[in-house]
């Protein structure tokens, strides 16, 4: 299949055209920089603490009747992949003298990862956070700011994840001098998705490494979960070429309240900067997504992810809260990793796929400590 | 049905914003009849959206309120009907305007009387992407702010039609406490441009107004002032706010 539609684009107010062409002048430059390569290499190795390992789920893979192989991102510093693309573009940030640096965060997990790098490279750190969310995830605003960042509410809008992306896009427009935006997934206008795709590649770098190595062949398929797509197109990267091996993105399913689906469930539209799937009413009005995982409550996709949809590279379906939750304890149980939420999704899809795909790669993005409250909300166990 | 040259033709330009459809279908045409009675020469009308990215807290919030009341792109466009003597200009952002089609929307417009149109999300390249072969009457209104380089402020005043909306601020909408040295060298730096020029975001007061003019402009865009008049006291308060500026737009200077 061809591509036909041009996803992605600068859909940004004339103020902000002139920052994005600096941003991807710099950024071209630093991704041709064997010193810039280096660097965030040794930053990866010694402060993150990669690469990480490529380990076969025995257990899980009996439950399920396939070989599942996990990329254990959740060993990583801050408990998920997204200090990749932190550290990343905060070592951008530095070089293009920027001193300060802001970021949207939904949940809080973008917020920390941002918070953390900001702190390791000594750089002003404010992050703008939904009330909503600020409301119903305090101790991750908190743990924001026990890193040195400051939480800037945001009263607009529907007070969410969307919203705070917009505070921060004016934010970059008004300061855009002594300012970074550190956007959290492969979401914005160019040169975001293309900017954290590259920090993120390392995941399927490693990956495809590690497999040929130990399996002397490559996986069947790779599964993913997708919210804005950072950790799915960090993985999948590395292997487009690979034809024979086959790409799946757990989308949120959500339940009969809403979802986070947007390949899915929703249309071509443009938002925040960029041309994309996004859940839409019939005016064009973007909807609220709903999800039992934070991190993948974002009522549209990166581009890239659009492209492959649309190219039939990788498919995309919903998966929904009860399904991930269910995963979520097959993992927990048989393995004794207790996965994030988010790519509980990733994990509930691999189990579907059991029966088309013998080996089956799973990017486990994240660990479910954080996630534990909501385990007890939704199981009605009463902890407070 | 004066066109927006004809407007410059006649003098400088006041040009106040309303959200279409704030605070409701039948308050909102209250509004846009207060202005034109008190000396708008064009009235800029904003389409609600979800995500106003451009727009500061106070359209932010008006659009919500809009939307509360099912306000959509249709009901917009009949409030443009109602006044086919003053040209309107519409603002609306890129989803709802691709949303409607991008043909079907100029055809409404056209047929609502509408003059311009302003996509705020969609600068000129993606707009050659997007909508660039559909022709249309009404006239594209494209943005130049404080750091639009020297060659890029040239092929914006080539290809913006009516007028260029000169960016006061490095933000977003919203009234701001004064008018700033970076507006009077962004004047300066457009200086060239064979299109009129209005400037807009941060005009809060008759005051604005007045430098505006001084600095060179050819009309001057108010909006959030004028719904911060409005949500503070009512029609009286729009009616007041727009006669004083009217009458300084429409003052000498010298």
């Amino acid at each position: 299949m061809e591509q036909k539609t041009e996803f992605g684009g600068k859909y940004v107010p004339e103020l902000l055209v002139p920052v994005l062409e600096e941003l991807e002048e710099e950024f071209e430059e630093a991704r041709n920089s064997e010193e810039f390569k280096q660097e965030f290499e040794r930053h990866l190795n010694e402060f993150a603490g990669r690469p990480t390992s490529v380990y076969k789920a025995e257990n899980l893979s009996e439950r399920y009747g396939a070989e599942i192989y996990l990329k254990r991102e959740d060993l990583l510093h801050g408990g998920a992949h997204k200090i990749n693309n932190t550290l990343g573009q905060a070592l951008l940030a530095k070089k293009m003298g920027k001193e300060r640096l802001i970021a949207e965060t939904g949940a809080g997990q973008h917020g920390i990862a941002t918070a953390m790098a900001g702190a390791y490279f000594d750089m002003e750190v404010e992050i703008y956070m939904g009330r909503k969310d600020v409301e119903r995830q305090k101790m991750n605003a908190l743990r924001i700011e026990k890193c040195g960042a400051e939480v800037k509410p945001v009263d607009q809008g529907a007070k969410t994840l969307k919203d705070a992306v917009n505070a921060a896009i004016q934010d970059y427009v008004a300061n855009s001098e002594d300012t970074h935006y550190l956007i959290g997934s492969v979401v914005g206008p160019d040169p975001f998705p293309e900017i954290v795709r590259y920090f993120q590649q390392v995941i399927g770098e490693e990956a495809r490494e590690q497999f040929l190595e130990r399996e002397g062949e490559l996986p069947d398929a790779l599964v993913a979960c997708v919210g804005g797509g950072s950790n799915a197109i960090g993985l999948f990267h590395e292997f487009i070429e690979d034809e024979e091996v086959a790409m799946y993105g757990a989308e949120a399913g959500g339940n009969e309240d809403g979802n986070a689906a947007s390949i899915s469930q929703g249309e071509v539209g443009i938002f925040q900067g960029f041309k994309s799937y996004f859940l839409q009413d019939d005016s064009g009005n973007i909807e609220e997504a709903e999800s039992v995982s934070a991190g993948l409550d974002y009522p549209g996709v990166g581009p890239q992810h659009s492209v492959l949809s649309e190219m039939e590279r990788a498919d995309y379906f919903a998966v929904n809260d009860d399904a991930a939750m269910k995963a979520f304890t097959d993992l927990s149980e048989t393995e004794g990793i207790i996965p994030a939420l988010e790519s509980a999704h990733a994990v509930a899809l691999a189990k579907e796929l059991a029966d088309e795909h013998d080996k089956i790669l799973v990017n486990l993005s994240g660990r479910g400590d954080k996630d534990m409250h909501t385990v007890a909300e939704v199981e009605g166990l009463d902890f407070d | 049905m004066t066109s927006i040259e004809e407007v410059f033709e006649n003098g400088e330009a006041f040009m106040p914003f309303t959200v279409g459809g704030y605070p409701d279908k039948e308050a909102s045409k209250e509004i846009v009849q207060a202005l034109v009675d008190n000396g708008a020469d064009i009235v800029e009308l904003g389409v609600p959206f979800s995500d106003p990215m451009a727009d500061g807290p106070t359209i932010t919030e008006a659009d919500m309120e809009a939307l509360e009341h099912d306000v959509d792109a249709d009901d917009v466009l009949e409030v443009a009907s109602e006044f086919s003597d003053t040209p309107i200009v519409l603002l609306a952002y890129a989803n709802t305007v691709r949303r409607y089609g991008y043909e079907a929307f100029f055809e409404a417009a056209e047929e609502a009387g509408v003059n311009g149109l302003i996509i705020p999300d969609m600068p000129p390249e993606m707009y050659r992407e997007e909508i660039g072969d559909i022709e249309t009457d009404v006239n594209q209104i494209f943005l130049i702010g404080q750091n639009t380089p020297e060659k890029r402020v040239e092929e914006i005043g080539e290809l913006t039609e009516g007028f260029a909306y000169i960016v006061a601020v490095k933000g977003t909408t919203g009234a701001r406490s004064s008018f700033s040295d970076q507006t009077q060298e962004l004047m300066e730096k457009t200086e060239g441009l064979k299109v009129p020029r209005c400037i807009g975001f941060g005009i809060s007061s008759s005051e604005h107004a007045e430098k505006a003019l001084e600095s060179g402009a050819d009309g001057v865009i108010m909006g959030s002032a004028i719904i911060d008049a409005y949500s503070d006291e009512g029609l009286e308060g729009v009616e007041e706010l727009a006669s004083e500026v009217s009458e300084t737009v429409g003052g000498d200077r010298s």
